[in-house]
């Protein structure tokens, strides 16, 4: 049966020891590797299942005796026990049950959590026996020992509440988990028919404190599998967006203080109900002692980037394993996909007679008004209105360097009625490096966008022409735009309109666009918005939904930037993709931000059919 | 306890001869009304579904005729179990009087996809004693062109909480059934948000030619990233071929995955059929719900004249 091809680069699906064989380090990964509880947080597609999947033990088994592995990563002091969540997972608990059995129903949620946890954490012990003697993790081997193993198994089912086992050892725990488990998903089924049926199956063990029996857990591990090397053990809770809130809830006071022998890794997507108050609340005094800090408790390790240089240098080394994994070569990258149309600090070129940015400038003089009244007010033309041959060419690129991508895209677009064709309209970010920093180091757009470019280069090793790289972008770019259109926002807007996170989207990037091609020339655009007061929780929601997805990404630099809760007061930018799309320049840069507020007012959205006029009315 | 559902082809049985009770659903769709409309004789239970909302185009002259043939209503925009009660209460009515189990003929015509799941739901579950067997009605529509508007999606979710099957661990593998229609972007990104291990893509292609060219074009990107082989052609107006197609598809994803998800798009049809489908797969099977709740703009739609049907019975 033909597998979708979307998986064949998304972790989640993909073996631990498969991970390894793909996997390419960033400096994200060394922060993960540290002692201590971290939070990652990115968006979907962002890697964040392929860096918990690394600290696997089956990866770590599968990580050669002679591979080249940095220190960073072979001294990590903790066993990870790897535990995973999913979307159908969660699905299957949204039954509606009569209000006064919602605690039953929340106690059950979270006893299957808490089993499924188990289970993983078990699972991963039984894989610490199966790491090489001789490899770069022999430290976290743990040795194997049937008496101490019948031993732990006895005080766990005594623990925990299992049945008797009928096998002392951990395949017979594990066993005995899956029991519960198929207890478990008896009285869910049959409550999602009947609802109320759930209440019959009510029972005191399924009220259970999450940190409580996972802190027992720990306890039980290092008494049974004590450390001789100061090794620590570690919860690796992998895309616990996905997860039921009441988990997620629970989940959260680990970060703080949760067990002196055991770290808690947690991944995320930026903003999570549940999370709220992560940091922001330890400013507010009832609830200072309960919540982590950013620093303290937990380090903060974000799969975003706000540099340019770090994307283009992650982007390069994933492109150059995926291009080698091909037999391809990422040195020769301009021969498969030319150069650039636009520039970039990578590819400088002269505003001097002859240079190419001085080529376009005189080609934007010719059709654009507006720029040539600018360039007038700048002293860069001659008394024929041409750029001047005579000035100094720094003077020029002083001038013009800061817009330079405007020129560029206003000489494309301006001219094209704004490229209808998938082609015309994409054209722009075709060529290299370019075609790699439209993905914006996020691993699975950047396979989605290279993977039928790739085909083609392995049948036909020679240069990719600009039909064929606008088409591999448009195929990315326009299934990242429906799963925009797709999203529900789920939220009740008392004034009956109802809205999707598309449509606040597209008024963000319609707003931009017009700035760009309708407005005058202006060498600066401030591509970036604030989630000012005015906003509602519709347009609030929207923005956390849009950063969850990866659509928009937060441009603060502080520390207290916004994440896992509100995103009122901070300052975001459309992402690459959706720069491509609104054919707005790649730029990363903070500048002046404008308010979404008034973004939504000015921009109506063009494409949506929606009942209501502008936002915020 | 549930009974075993038995699939059969109705074949040419497009009468409504022989029923007891008669279930629609009054919206503004001119079909809404087009099978009882055009039945020699109507049975003497009839009911019709009301949405609470849209009463415009032809809702008049539907609700019109339905009053002057003595249908009783079930309001669907009032609480659920309500809804159930009532459905309840008119099917053993009829049982009484019939003093029999009953032969129910529903028009899935006009009805949202929610409400013949519910149906479905209560026909099954909690009625099944009632009942003998019932059929799905289904009028073709007339062609229509795509609409060049977003749809808002306001809701997506497996349709009823009994229908989203049961995953045993969050790494278990899982198969997706798309049904195409023009609603391109939405099955696209049910993808990104289901994450299948393996795609099957289940295309119209019926007399309509222009329907099956538009289908295919706005569907490209999809059926590209997916590829050819993965698509599976089906005739809209042969339903039982349809069942046999999708329930194939679905039992042998079933051998290698942990979960199929069944996603209907496209004619109303495929969604019914995988209904029953996703029942025979029990909590293998998962099928879902992508609606715009009501905000998408009304459209008339006219029959074409064609009926199909397909018939069930309890074992």
């Amino acid at each position: 049966m033909p597998v979708n091809p979307s998986i064949s680069y998304n972790a989640r699906f993909t073996k631990p020891k498969e991970v390894t064989k793909n996997f390419v380090a960033n400096p994200q990964f060394e922060s993960l590797c540290q002692a201590g509880n971290s939070v990652v947080f990115g968006p979907r597609g962002s890697g964040k299942t392929t860096l918990f999947k690394m600290l696997h033990p089956q990866a770590l088994a599968a990580i050669e005796a002679e591979a080249d592995v940095p220190d960073y990563f072979a001294g990590i002091n903790f066993r990870g026990l790897y535990v995973d969540t999913d979307i159908n997972w969660e699905e299957q608990w949204r039954f509606r049950v009569p209000r006064e059995f919602k605690s039953v129903k929340e106690a059950l949620q979270e006893y299957a959590f808490v089993t499924h946890t188990l289970e993983s954490a078990v699972g991963c012990l039984q894989d610490y026996m199966s790491i090489p003697k001789a490899g770069p993790f022999a430290r976290l081997r743990l040795k194997p020992n049937p008496t101490k193993e019948s031993e732990f198994a006895k005080q766990f089912a005594d623990t925990f509440g299992l049945d008797e086992l009928k096998d002392h050892s951990l395949s017979g725990v594990r066993s005995n988990l899956d029991k519960r488990t198929n207890e478990i998903a008896g009285i869910v089924k049959r409550a999602q028919k009947k609802p109320e049926t759930i209440v019959e199956c009510d029972n005191p063990k399924y009220y259970i404190d999450i940190p409580k029996t996972l802190d027992t857990l720990i306890k039980i591990l290092t008494r049974y599998y004590p450390s001789t090397n100061e090794l620590f053990w570690a919860f690796l809770f992998d895309e616990m967006e996905i997860a039921p809130e009441p988990l997620v809830r629970a989940l959260k006071p680990m970060l703080r203080g949760f067990n002196q022998n055991c770290y808690v890794k947690i991944s995320l997507a930026p903003y999570k109900t549940s999370f709220a108050g992560l940091e922001r609340g330890l400013v507010s005094a009832d609830n200072a002692t309960n919540l982590a800090k950013d620093g303290h408790d937990y380090e903060r390790i974000d799969l975003v980037y706000r540099n340019k240089d770090h994307i283009d240098d992650f982007t390069e080394k994933l492109m150059a394993h995926y291009l080698s994994s091909n037999g391809l070569n990422i040195d020769e990258a301009t021969s498969y996909f030319g150069t650039s149309y636009l520039p970039s600090r990578k590819t400088r070129r002269g505003y001097g007679k002859g240079g190419e940015n001085f080529d376009r400038v005189q080609e934007l003089l010719k059709n654009d008004s507006a720029f040539q009244e600018w360039c007038q007010r700048h002293g860069l033309l001659d008394d024929d209105g041409l750029l001047k041959t005579v000035l100094d060419e720094d003077h020029k690129a002083a001038t013009l360097r800061k817009g330079i991508q405007i020129i560029a895209l206003r000489n494309m677009y301006l001219r094209k009625n704004q490229g209808k064709s998938s082609v015309i309209r994409y054209k722009a970010y075709t060529g290299w490096p370019t075609i790699g920093q439209v993905p914006e180091a996020n691993p699975r757009w950047i396979f989605d966008v290279l993977r039928p470019m790739v085909k083609q280069l392995k049948v036909d090793n020679k240069l990719l022409n600009n039909s064929i790289q606008a088409e591999a972008l448009s195929g990315s770019i326009d299934r990242f735009v429906a799963s925009l259109k797709s999203t529900p926002l789920d939220v009740v807007d008392r004034t009956i309109r109802r809205t999707s996170l598309y449509s606040v989207v597209d008024r963000i990037g319609v707003y931009f666009n017009n700035k760009l091609y309708e407005d005058g020339f202006t060498p600066e655009l401030n591509l970036a918005f604030e989630v000012d007061a005015k906003c509602g929780e519709v347009e609030r929601t929207a923005v956390a939904r849009a950063a969850n997805i990866g659509a928009v990404v937060a441009v603060d630099t502080k520390q207290d930037n916004p994440l896992a809760g509100d995103v009122e007061g901070h300052v975001f930018r459309l992402n690459f993709m959706l720069c491509a799309f609104y054919k707005l320049p790649l730029l990363i840069e903070r500048t002046k931000s404008v308010k979404l507020s008034s973004i939504l007012l000015h921009s109506p959205s063009k494409n949506v059919n929606e009942k209501q006029g502008s936002l915020l009315e | 306890m549930t009974k075993k559902i038995i699939v059969r082809d109705a074949g040419d049985h497009d009468s409504l001869d022989g029923y007891d009770v008669f279930i629609c659903a009054l919206g503004y769709e001119e079909r809404s009304s087009y099978i009882a409309r055009h039945a020699d004789r109507l049975p003497s239970t009839k009911l019709a579904y009301t949405f609470g909302r849209n009463e415009e185009l032809s809702f008049t002259r539907n609700r019109m005729f339905f009053e002057e043939h003595s249908f009783s209503y079930i309001n669907f925009s009032v609480a659920q179990d309500s809804v159930s009660q009532n459905l309840e209460k008119y099917i053993s009515t009829a049982y009484e009087k019939k003093k029999g189990k009953l032969s129910i003929a529903v028009d899935i015509s006009s009805m949202s996809r929610f409400m013949i799941a519910k149906t479905y739901y209560h026909i099954t579950q909690d009625l099944y004693n009632y009942i003998n067997n019932f059929d799905f009605y289904y009028a073709i529509a007339e062609f229509y062109e795509p609409r060049d508007v977003e749809e808002l999606v306001v809701i997506r979710e497996p349709i009823l909480p009994a229908y989203s099957g049961w995953m045993k661990e969050p790494s278990n593998r899982k198969t997706a059934i798309l049904g195409l229609g023009y609603e391109f972007e939405q099955a696209l990104a049910m993808l990104d948000h289901l994450e299948p291990i393996r795609t099957w893509l289940f295309l119209p292609v019926g007399e309509e030619e222009k329907f099956n060219s538009h289908v295919k074009t706005r569907n490209k990107g999809l059926i590209d990233y997916i590829g050819e082989e993965n698509i599976i052609k089906y005739n809209p107006e042969n339903p039982f071929e349809l069942y046999n197609k999708v329930s194939f598809c679905a039992f042998s994803a079933s051998t290698v995955s942990d979960l199929v998800n069944i996603v209907p798009f496209g004619p109303k049809i495929f969604g019914t059929v995988g209904l029953l489908v996703r029942d025979e797969l029990d909590d293998k099977g998962a099928l879902w719900r992508i609606s715009s709740d009501g905000h998408s703009e009304p459209a008339d739609v006219k029959a074409s004249g064609k009926v199909v049907s397909l018939a069930m019975s309890f074992r």
